[in-house]
């Protein structure tokens, strides 16, 4: 479980976020929202240890991974992040993405040809497996870098507004792979979103931001049926 | 990552030896404690006066010429590459051998009303020596304005506004980077004001050191150069923020449209065939018979070998170095020190190669660290302190357009850095590292005013070998040499700008990417 206790963060005056506690457990669809600038991204960056809080904790696993002056790597965290921009390597192919990915694990060579076809094969990358970023369609590069957060052996990942620029039948593809990740490998996924039917489709529970404070959490139905104010109100009508 | 920290500690080490050390030396232990020497008496404040006249002469000439030719090779479409060639021409020719050349011209220059031995001489050939570094660096920004941003002025407005209104506010921090950098190339070029023999302080501080072997006046006198050019750069600085004015990537994503009418080629025609052309026919013309060749071939080409090759090693450690000097100041966040590191390896710009040289001496010529004093080690420690600002901006410029996310995410999987930038950061990196060599490896091969000084016993580069020739009056090997240098510097650059290329083609898909 990741346990996100009592979190502040400011750069320079601005306090981006003011005491955020959340958790996320194994198997759970965590959808994060709240307007641009609200520090859902700053959250997510300081779960993945890129940034150190100015107070609170986070643990991942009952383990302490950060707090105001202490911060294990991102790479001992178990958790893996999919960027707005996706951040694939433009200089490596599909299957050299997987490679370098599971190299760091330091598996044996043997081990590494089968587990990348194994993850390709799953992801439907199979055949893509010398082509480079730019040679793949938007759905495909998606799908990459899951496979390369598949292949990091992470239990967490945090999604930062991955789908956004793909249009509505690729993205029902796509959310049904996340889904598949929550129970095929029972993943902990924490994902930003603006979009409603991106809740409706993967969310287990969602958790509203407004100017670094959490506004209302709990399951999508509920929050509809009970806004706590109208902010949450206007957030969760939008697009209804 | 004790061993990626341990790097960065050697790489730090490195960094306060080769650079903090001269530049603390040559800018505060000197002139503190040289108090006797007036560098305020009137025959320095005529030097002032005269190394600033050429500096700004040749500045505000170079920015006029250059902006122009930036706009006319943007809008010849059909010739762009070519003229971009004829623009890095005078790049390759050190200014020195532009005086040479003008030099033999003086006879014919006198009847335009123009005396090459003057301040107004040494304006002429460094303006045409240094204009296409404000042409090249403002075609690189005009390059990069995105063509939506000019075609939606063009909608509301005619050309002449857009131009005005859009345009050059755009490109301005690329006019005045340019700016700058003549400026301060100008204030401390030692070659041409030599070979007109004008008093400038780059001259006076070469007299200071060889002929009354004053090393403290030497250093002293550098003093007030280096404090205005300092002011230069941090002015440059504060203007320029975190933009980066040296992009490689980019390209046309449009046709452009022209801002200029065709005439104009009327103008640049001259300048193009003055800076590119007459250099190399004059060269020919003095040069004499074929056998002149062969003889200045058998008699240099030792020297030849030995600049070839200390260039080639010193261009790459200066690259290695930069790079990890400059993923020290891009990536890791230590605030107050990234702008020291940054401030401290762009300092060396302002610093006159003749100081440079002395500085080398007075440092490298004590006990115990004598070792690099007689041989080669020297040429590279005094090129590394050179060229090393132009190895950071470079690198620094190309680490602002790799996408931080692409690293971060590799963080979340690998635990050593310096496999990181192995694997992620140096391949992105590749088309900055093959400019950044070429760049240092042409300012290497022709550098003077340093080489000069340090060169070790039974060691001989060729620019040095062309200064002794011309003090000994034998123009004819000067020029046959000249043409054999150009034409070296041009079959190594053209080898690794096909190279360049070779690779371009296949990095070209990284800004394609997203």
């Amino acid at each position: 479980m990741i346990e996100v206790i009592n979190i502040a963060k400011y750069f320079g005056k601005n306090e981006i976020l003011k005491d955020i506690s959340l958790n996320i457990s194994n198997s759970e669809i965590i959808v994060l929202s709240g307007p641009s600038g609200c520090g859902k991204t700053t959250l997510l960056r300081m779960i993945a240890g890129f940034e150190k809080p100015n107070k609170g904790k986070i643990f991942i696993n009952n383990r302490e991974v950060s707090t105001s002056n202490y911060l294990i790597e991102p790479h001992k965290r178990q958790l893996s992040m999919i960027f707005q921009d996706l951040a694939l390597w433009p200089h490596m192919t599909v299957e050299k993405h997987i490679i370098f990915t599971l190299k760091a694990q330091k598996l044996p060579k043997e081990t590494i040809k089968s587990k990348t076809d194994k993850i390709l094969n799953s992801i439907k990358l199979d055949g893509y497996n010398r082509n480079y970023p730019f040679q793949l369609s938007g759905g495909e590069k998606q799908r990459l870098a899951i496979a390369r957060a598949l292949a990091s052996n992470a239990r967490y990942i945090l999604m930062d507004e991955p789908f956004s620029s793909l249009d509505n039948i690729l993205k029902k593809e796509l959310y049904n792979l996340v889904i598949k990740l929550k129970q095929q490998y029972n993943m902990g996924i924490l994902y930003v979103t603006h979009n409603i039917d991106e809740m409706y489709e993967i969310s287990d529970k969602v958790i509203l931001m407004k100017n670094g404070k959490i506004i209302q959490s709990g399951i999508l139905d509920e929050l509809i049926r009970n806004p706590i104010n109208e902010f949450v109100q206007q957030i969760l009508k939008r697009t209804l | 990552m004790k061993l990626t920290n341990l790097f960065f500690f050697i790489i730090l080490f490195c960094f306060v030896i080769l650079i903090v050390l001269p530049v603390f030396y040559i800018i505060i232990w000197i002139p503190l404690w040289n108090f006797e020497f007036n560098i305020f008496e009137l025959r320095h404040i005529g030097l002032i006066r005269n190394s600033f006249n050429i500096a700004i002469g040749t500045s505000l000439s170079s920015l006029l010429i250059g902006v122009l030719t930036a706009f006319f090779i943007f809008d010849s479409q059909k010739y762009r590459k070519l003229f971009l060639i004829f623009c890095v021409i005078p790049i390759i020719i050190p200014t020195y051998i532009h005086a040479i050349v003008w030099n033999h011209l003086s006879i014919y220059i006198q009847h335009v009303g123009l005396d090459l031995h003057s301040i107004a001489g040494a304006i002429f050939i460094l303006t045409l020596s240094y204009y296409s570094y404000i042409a090249l660096l403002v075609y690189s920004g005009l390059e990069n304005i995105d063509r939506n941003l000019i075609e939606a002025a063009l909608l509301s407005s005619d050309r002449h506004t857009t131009l005005f209104k859009i345009i050059l506010p755009l490109i301005f921090p690329h006019i005045f980077s340019g700016f700058i950098f003549v400026f301060i190339f100008s204030i401390i070029d030692f070659g041409v004001p030599d070979m007109l023999r004008l008093n400038v302080y780059p001259i006076e501080i070469f007299i200071q050191f060889s002929a009354f072997y004053n090393l403290k006046a030497a250093v002293t006198l550098s003093f007030p150069i280096i404090f205005f050019t300092v002011l230069f750069i941090f002015c440059q600085k504060i203007y320029m923020k975190n933009r980066s004015y040296i992009q490689i990537f980019g390209g046309i994503q449009t046709k452009s449209p022209t801002f200029f009418k065709s005439h104009i080629w009327m103008f640049i025609a001259p300048v193009f065939f003055c800076s590119s052309f007459l250099p190399i026919i004059v060269l020919i013309i003095k040069s004499g018979d074929f056998s002149n060749y062969l003889m200045v071939w058998s008699s240099s080409k030792n020297q030849l070998f030995y600049s070839i090759f200390i260039s080639t090693i010193s261009a790459m450690c200066i690259l290695v170095f930069s790079f990890f000097i400059a993923y020290l100041i891009e990536r890791l966040d230590y605030g107050l020190i990234n702008n020291i590191i940054y401030t401290l390896s762009i300092i060396p710009l302002a610093i006159p190669a003749t100081t440079v040289g002395i500085c080398m001496i007075y440092i490298w010529n004590q006990p115990i660290i004598d070792f690099a004093y007689s041989n080669s080690l020297i040429i590279i420690f005094g090129y590394i302190l050179r060229f090393i600002p132009f190895g950071v901006m470079i690198m620094v410029s190309g680490l602002k357009t790799v996408n931080q996310n692409l690293e971060e995410s590799a963080l979340l999987i690998n635990s050593s850095r310096l496999s990181i930038l192995y694997n992620i950061t140096l391949p992105l990196l590749k088309p900055y590292l093959f400019v950044g060599f070429i760049l240092i490896f042409i300012l290497s091969f022709g550098e003077l005013g340093t080489t000069v000084l340090i060169l070790p016993p039974g060691c001989e580069t060729i620019p040095v070998k062309i200064y002794n020739l011309i003090h000994y009056g034998a123009y004819e090997m000067v020029s046959a040499l000249c043409l054999i240098f150009i034409f070296i510097i041009i079959v190594v650059s053209g080898v690794f700008i096909f190279l360049y290329k070779k690779l371009f083609r296949k990095l070209s898909f990284y800004d394609r990417s997203y």
